[in-house]
């Protein structure tokens, strides 16, 4: 069953309607921890932010849990812990104010769950949120979406500004956590090495459309890559790209039993490059495999 | 609204409440001291009657005395209680919504915030009471150093410095501040908002003084010779007719109303509202200002729901 949907959204900015999505038709099922994976400005965080209620899609609509946050977002909202992008704790509050903070502003609010988080990970209550390194604050963030026990959690590209081990410590409890509770995860991020590990599912973006929407156990089976010049055997070309080595390769999906398995970072790359050509055409027709080979 | 909930809410403007609030208090405990300390060298209202012609001796003794009291203590300290309502009005009340969204914090909280109507009354509510709570004792403590200051006049009948003392005084300052919170949030940006009010209350207060001042001289009454007491607001002067009529400047385009010497060819008579329609004035202003005040918090509080955060 799905708890986070889109319905054919389109979000565009500014009097020369640059759209940040167009025809974005999404389900998160319940209970997943889905990575959203797209490069900058392909809408990721518009699509979070509409869920969210901070935007207003220019067309179609966002559902959590049945609701439409445009309609009513209160009742929406009761539904998401929602981690932004940088962290936006108030500076001259401690740690412990937040959590009272936060109760203050959320009823449901389980102060005891998020003290917990916090006392495991030895943030110290009565620090100041400036007193706090960027991991430590990203750790705040989530223990006070976490404290939510709201059945979605949003994650805005929390692990940007974290060093590898703050993230991977952030990852701990987030996978922790959701698989203990049954709460669904949105997570959306640059570091490809970190979703495989956290993340059941894939779901990227590029110029605002939806590239790819799978399991990544089934996008691993799903794709292989081959080396430039070589036959792809039965495989579709989705994308090509360039290798470790500057060596030229394409990524194939489909019963191909050519070349090698694909790795999580080269199926989304593949997809990514992929994504552009569509974006280019003026019709709207996809693109052809001979088109992005070329 | 709980207790802590309030607390966090003044906390998150601590710096700016507790420099203005702590110099306002001691603006406030100055004035009502100086206050008394004005009233107690006071001479006797003999020695303050400036028509008299001779003064009883004891004057020379106590007059020097009353009026260095005044110069020392009541301007700088009136001054104060003057400014800083005001600059505590707009420095409390601007940041309070737009450094939320200049910080992002606004992230934050509105994700968690099922209401933002309620985390807006949340965040305005206790600054809003501590500034009109500030206000009104700042607004007394300018009422008693008038008294002092005129111990023959009774200050809830008088218009001496109308707008800058009492209940409309207070009115003022929660108006900058609602209007300051307003502007705030739809600006977004501390320092544009800061400038922005700044110069709009003092071209609202302004303009609504002088509309007001316009309303009341409707009921401006011919003040009889040598009955002035100061406690009436004076409007202007009129020309009195041979048919018993009173006319403005405006009246003689063609004929000059002053002869030769300098002096006017008719009597003129004095024209001022009344000193006991004070109180009358006074809630009619304080209450326009407060319905003011009521628009620039929705108006904020609009801004606040449909705003995307910082």
């Amino acid at each position: 069953m799905a708890i986070l949907e889109t319905h054919d959204v389109g979000k565009s900015y500014g009097r020369r309607a640059q759209w940040a999505l167009r025809h974005v038709d999404i389900t998160v099922p319940d209970g997943s921890i889905t990575a959203l994976v797209g490069p900058n400005g392909s809408g990721k965080s518009t699509l979070l932010k509409s869920w969210v209620g901070f935007e207003t899609p220019t067309e179609g609509r966002v559902v959590v849990d049945g609701i439409d946050p445009q309609r009513d977002r209160g009742a929406a909202l009761t539904r998401i812990g929602y981690v932004p992008q940088a962290p936006s704790l108030y500076r001259e509050l401690t740690v412990d104010e937040h959590v009272r903070l936060t109760i203050t502003l959320r009823p449901s609010f389980d102060p005891a769950y998020a003290r917990q988080r916090l006392d495991d990970l030895g943030i110290p209550h009565s620090a100041r949120a400036e007193q706090l390194s960027g991991g430590q604050q990203a750790q705040v963030g989530l223990a006070l979406a976490l404290g939510t026990r709201a059945p979605v959690l949003l994650l805005d590209e929390p692990l940007a500004s974290l060093d590898p081990l703050a993230r991977r410590e952030f990852l701990h409890v987030l996978v922790d956590s959701v698989r203990a509770d049954g709460t669904t995860a949105l997570l959306s991020s640059h570091v490809i090495t970190d979703i495989q590990q956290a993340c059941d599912r894939l779901l990227v973006l590029g110029g605002g459309r939806t590239l790819l929407d799978l399991p990544i156990a089934a996008a691993l089976a799903e794709h292989r890559v081959v080396p430039g010049g070589e036959s792809m055997g039965s495989g579709r070309l989705v994308g090509t790209f360039p290798g470790a080595d500057n060596e030229r390769l394409a990524l194939v999906s489909g019963a191909s039993d050519h070349g090698r398995p694909a790795t999580l970072e080269e199926v989304v790359l593949g997809h990514l490059v992929a994504g552009r050509l569509p974006a280019l055409a003026a019709d709207g027709r996809a693109a052809s495999d001979a088109e992005r080979v070329a | 609204m709980t207790l802590d909930a309030v607390r966090l809410s003044l906390r998150l403007s601590r710096f700016e409440i507790l420099t203005f609030g702590l110099l306002l208090t001691a603006a406030i405990i100055g004035g009502l001291a100086a206050a008394a300390y004005i009233a107690s060298v006071a001479p006797p209202a003999a020695c303050l009657d400036y028509q008299a012609e001779a003064l009883p001796p004891v004057c020379d003794q106590m007059l020097p005395a009353f009026f260095a009291a005044q110069s020392r203590f009541a301007g700088p300290l009136a001054s104060a209680l003057v400014a800083l309502p005001f600059a505590m009005a707009l420095f409390v009340g601007v940041p309070l919504v737009a450094r939320e969204l200049e910080r992002g914090t606004s992230r934050l909280a509105w994700s968690l915030a099922p209401s933002r109507w309620r985390w807006y009354l949340v965040r305005v509510a206790p600054a809003l009471l501590l500034i009109a709570v500030l206000g009104l004792l700042a607004g007394h403590a300018l009422d008693r150093l008038l008294a002092a200051a005129e111990p023959a006049l009774d200050v809830s009948a008088a218009f001496p410095n109308f707008g800058y003392r009492g209940v409309v005084f207070a009115s003022r300052a929660v108006f900058v501040f609602c209007l300051a919170v307003a502007l705030g949030a739809i600006l977004g940006r501390t320092l544009p908002a800061l400038i922005l009010v700044g110069i709009l209350a003092v071209a609202g207060i302004g303009a609504g003084s002088d509309l007001h001042r316009q309303l009341l001289a409707s009921e401006a009454v011919p003040v009889p010779e040598g009955a002035w007491d100061g406690s009436d607001l004076y409007i202007e002067d009129r020309f009195e007719l041979p048919d018993g009529s009173l006319v403005t400047w405006d009246y003689f385009s063609q004929e000059n109303p002053y002869d030769d010497q300098g002096d006017p060819i008719y009597p003129t008579v004095m024209m001022a509202v009344p000193g006991e329609r004070y109180r009358f004035a006074e809630t009619v202003q304080a209450g326009a200002l407060a319905a003011g005040s009521v628009v620039a918090l929705l108006l904020g509080g609009y801004v606040v729901g449909r705003r995307r955060p910082g």
